[in-house]
């Protein structure tokens, strides 16, 4: 079954539950309760993606609403069994580790959520506390923005969180109050009751619908350059993965030299496809082994008549006068030479790195080996 | 972007005289709108109008719509005609085009965006007559005023293309189309918008407008990234050609022929990207044929057409790497793949690359054959239709160039001609009869 029919499935027996409850119970608030139930498994299912794989889930900002509404045993029934049922649910697509760990932080999640709404309660039901809320609230946004852009442009230090993963949150913690506010109004006015979270969840959805399109067409990008990378191995080119593992080796060494998320791309894409060109080159078998200048010239020049790949293409000629992308360069140059030294007859990594330092004439810049030393010296320590 | 044309100007003024027309009458009818929301609304909506995403149809989509909508919502049944008029007019300003060349743009989208919100407005006037403001009534005063945005925006849109590009009138209604449904949330939220600050105050807008610009820079994120994924494809393998002359533009040209098909079979917006990266790709495993090959005249060895066989396997491999193309790639056999009419649940993708792919090879010269003319190339794929052939592919793509009167094969042909290649039989798949097959698996 696929997602988006799963989620239908699970909102048409949620509707169903809401109704069964308001027959059952006309005067009672068990409705309510299956409809945020209802909204807690499906926010389980629908997720904003964001950029290192991992997601947030739109259910936090139904937890707020359930938080902010309901004594204390009425919430966590709603919340364990709504959490009970998204367990079952990912059944399929997970290990149960992985099930396990996901079940905790949402239950760490919703008691904090409760927490927090105990405590501001009192703030957001008046109508004259409500705005200074949301201005701690924007102040908060503001001050983790411009930590980040210090972070990242001045001391050109990769964030722990990138700008996606922010905004994501930023999203769903305006929705829950936004959904919240619908809800139950503010001192008891605009109170549209179980309308209100449905309404106002709208333009959460509109962000999660972007925040998918997004994913899928990255991923797409992401792929479509992977499998490009790999014709000259299917030629016979080169050793088999070897652009995986530059690329992989290459933006680590970039992270450790601080480049900022748009050169590790650039640097990653160069790795990826610095062989390319040779395909278009005549036969080996014919011609001989070609010159590695003269592939890198072909690769180059046809990657930066393509504007995405054009950094990428800069990177793999490497005769820029910007001095980050003569870096990138040499970055790129001594992983792709440590590959072929270790992956070709599997030598020892001291010995590579010997290797490459002990070339004569300063072939491989300084900075470029020192931080390929580092980066195969932690990556030993985390095997 | 270039001036106002001079047709555009008459056009322009006279929808000008219409909006002070309709602003002197609306002030006359309803009261005055509140000076606080005019400010709140107005610099909103041109915050909004200077964000817009510009989406592949070459429609502009911005929040400017909501927020003109909820301005609507909250002049409500007094003030509607004159707030409306007002913002929805402001919708049309946006900042970086006022200089001196565009300035007739301006007027132009103030004009319009303006009339098309009067009756916006005139609309929800109507649906609330007794001035309630209750859920059900304002909800549907809210969509009686889209759909009364959407005929007005359709019908001046309409008449100013007519005159600018002398297209008939029904071309530009199906362009506007889209525009319809890409409308649709955005008047939901607009709605959402008007209530809470009618309830709560400029203040609480804060939350409606965060996630909403979340929105769009994720959206705009999302089409920059599709837009990166088709030029790289389409350049690489542009660039990738270039190894073989005679197959230059090959790739590009199957695309298009996939592209007929896929839009005579209906196809939706996303089964048609998918189809098109799939039908530009469809010869990457090409790349790792030797070029001494891959150019050679006349038949090929036994072991040089295993070696070129090898380039479909690659194909499909390297296919099966990327996600979205999965379906496609594992529904495609390498070897001699043929249609299959038991086969009900194939995906006829893989068939339409595959017609689209013979007729390309039949109407371009090969290295081992001149160019075929259209009408022999046609007749072969008739004839191999139901065997070799998707039925239903063949006649799509023949339905689809004849009903675009196009040429394509010998003497029809956009690559230089190539004077050295052999005349030659059909060979519909490209290679097919001129290898000695006896000793090739039939």
């Amino acid at each position: 079954m696929t997602k988006n029919r799963r989620a239908g499935v699970l909102a048409l027996l949620g509707i169903v539950a809401v109704v069964v409850a308001r027959l059952a119970e006309p005067d009672g608030r068990v409705d309510d309760l299956a409809l945020l139930g209802t909204g807690i498994v499906l926010g389980e299912v629908l997720v904003l993606r964001v950029e290192d794989r991992s997601a947030v889930p739109l259910s936090f900002a139904v937890m707020l609403v359930a938080a902010s509404s309901f004594d204390f045993a009425p919430y966590v029934l709603t919340v364990l069994a709504a959490q009970l049922v998204a367990y079952l649910v990912r059944v399929s697509e997970t290990t149960p580790t992985h099930r396990l760990a996901t079940l905790t932080e949402r239950i760490a999640v919703a008691a904090a959520t409760f927490g927090a709404y105990q405590q501001s309660r009192a703030l957001l039901d008046h109508r004259e506390t409500v705005a200074a809320v949301l201005g701690v609230l924007g102040a908060t946004a503001a001050v983790q923005w411009a930590t980040d852009w210090v972070v990242r442009r001045v001391l050109r230090a990769p964030t722990s969180v990138g700008v996606r993963n922010r905004l994501a949150w930023l999203a769903i913690a305006s929705s829950g109050i936004l959904m919240t506010v619908g809800y139950r109004g503010i001192d008891g006015d605009g109170r549209l009751g179980l309308w209100g979270p449905v309404l106002f969840a709208t333009p959460l959805l509109a962000a999660w619908y972007a925040y998918e399109r997004l994913d899928a067409a990255t991923l797409a990008y992401r792929q479509t350059i992977e499998s490009l990378a790999m014709a000259p191995e299917f030629g016979g080119l080169v050793l088999p993965g070897h652009a995986q593992r530059v690329a992989a080796l290459a933006s680590a060494i970039g992270a450790e030299l601080g480049f900022s998320a748009n050169e590790v791309d650039d640097l990653e894409k160069a790795a990826l496809l610095h062989h390319l060109g040779q395909v278009t080159l005549e036969d080996p078998e014919v011609a001989g082994r070609p010159d590695p200048a003269e592939v890198a010239g072909v690769t180059s020049a046809m990657l930066r008549e393509i504007r995405p790949l054009a950094g990428a293409g800069r990177i793999i000629a490497g005769d820029a006068d910007d001095e980050s992308v003569r870096l990138a360069a040499a970055v790129l140059k001594v992983a792709s030479a440590y590959d072929d030294i270790t992956a070709g007859d599997g030598t020892p990594s001291d010995v590579a790195l010997e290797t490459l330092r002990s070339v004569p004439g300063y072939a491989y810049e300084p900075r470029a080996l020192v931080a390929l030393e580092r980066t195969v010296r932690s990556r030993r320590v985390s095997r | 972007m270039n001036p106002l044309p001079n047709e555009l100007r008459w056009f322009t003024g006279v929808v000008l005289a219409a909006v002070c027309v309709a602003a002197g009458v609306t002030l006359r009818v309803d009261n005055p709108p509140p000076l606080e929301a005019i400010v709140v609304f107005g610099a909103l909506v041109i915050f909004s109008a200077a964000q817009p995403v510009h989406l592949p149809n070459g429609v502009d989509l911005s929040p400017a719509f909501m927020v003109c909508m909820a301005a609507i919502v909250v002049f409500g049944h007094e003030a509607a005609l004159a707030g409306a008029l007002l913002i929805g007019a402001l919708s049309g300003v946006r900042v970086g085009m006022c200089n001196r060349v565009q300035w007739g743009w301006v007027l132009f989208n103030f004009s319009v965006a303006g009339l098309s919100f009067l009756a916006a407005g005139a609309a929800y006037r109507a649906a609330t007559g007794g001035g309630t403001d209750s859920l059900p009534v304002t909800l549907l005063g809210t969509a009686l005023a889209t759909a009364a945005y959407l005929v007005t925006i359709s019908v001046l849109l309409g008449a100013s293309y007519t005159l600018d590009q002398q297209r008939p009138w029904r071309d530009t209604l199906a362009e506007l189309a889209p525009m319809a449904v890409q409308v649709l949330p955005f008047s939901l939220l607009g709605f959402l918008l008007g209530r809470l600050y009618l309830e709560h105050g400029a203040a609480v807008l804060v939350l409606v407008v965060v996630p909403v610009l979340i929105a769009r820079e994720m959206f705009a994120s999302y089409l920059k990234v599709k837009e990166a994924h088709d030029e790289t494809v389409q350049m690489l393998i542009r660039a990738l050609e270039t190894k073989d002359r005679y197959t230059a533009g090959h790739s590009g040209r199957v695309a298009t022929y996939a592209r007929y098909m896929g839009e005579e079979f209906m196809f939706g917006p996303s089964r048609m990207e998918r189809l098109r990266f799939a039908a530009l790709m469809h010869d990457i495993g090409k790349l790792v044929v030797p070029n001494h090959i891959l150019n050679k005249p006349g038949k090929l060895t036994e072991e040089e057409f295993a070696r070129v066989r090898l380039h479909e396997r690659v194909s499909v491999q390297m296919l099966s790497n990327i996600d979205f193309l999965r379906p496609i790639a594992a529904a495609t056999h390498s070897d001699a793949m043929r249609f299959d009419p038991d086969d009900e649940d194939h995906p006829v993708e893989p068939y339409i690359i595959m017609v689209a792919d013979a007729y390309d090879a039949m109407t371009s010269t090969r290295s081992y054959r001149k160019a075929l003319t259209q009408e022999v190339a046609f007749k072969e794929l008739r004839d191999k239709s139901g065997t070799q052939f998707h039925p239903e592919c063949v006649e799509a793509l023949i339905a689809a160039i004849e009903k675009r009167g196009e040429r394509h094969g010998r003497g029809h042909e956009t690559e230089a001609a190539f004077a050295d290649a052999p005349e030659a039989g059909v060979g519909s798949a490209g290679l097919g009869d001129l290898v000695d097959r006896e000793g090739v698996k039939p």
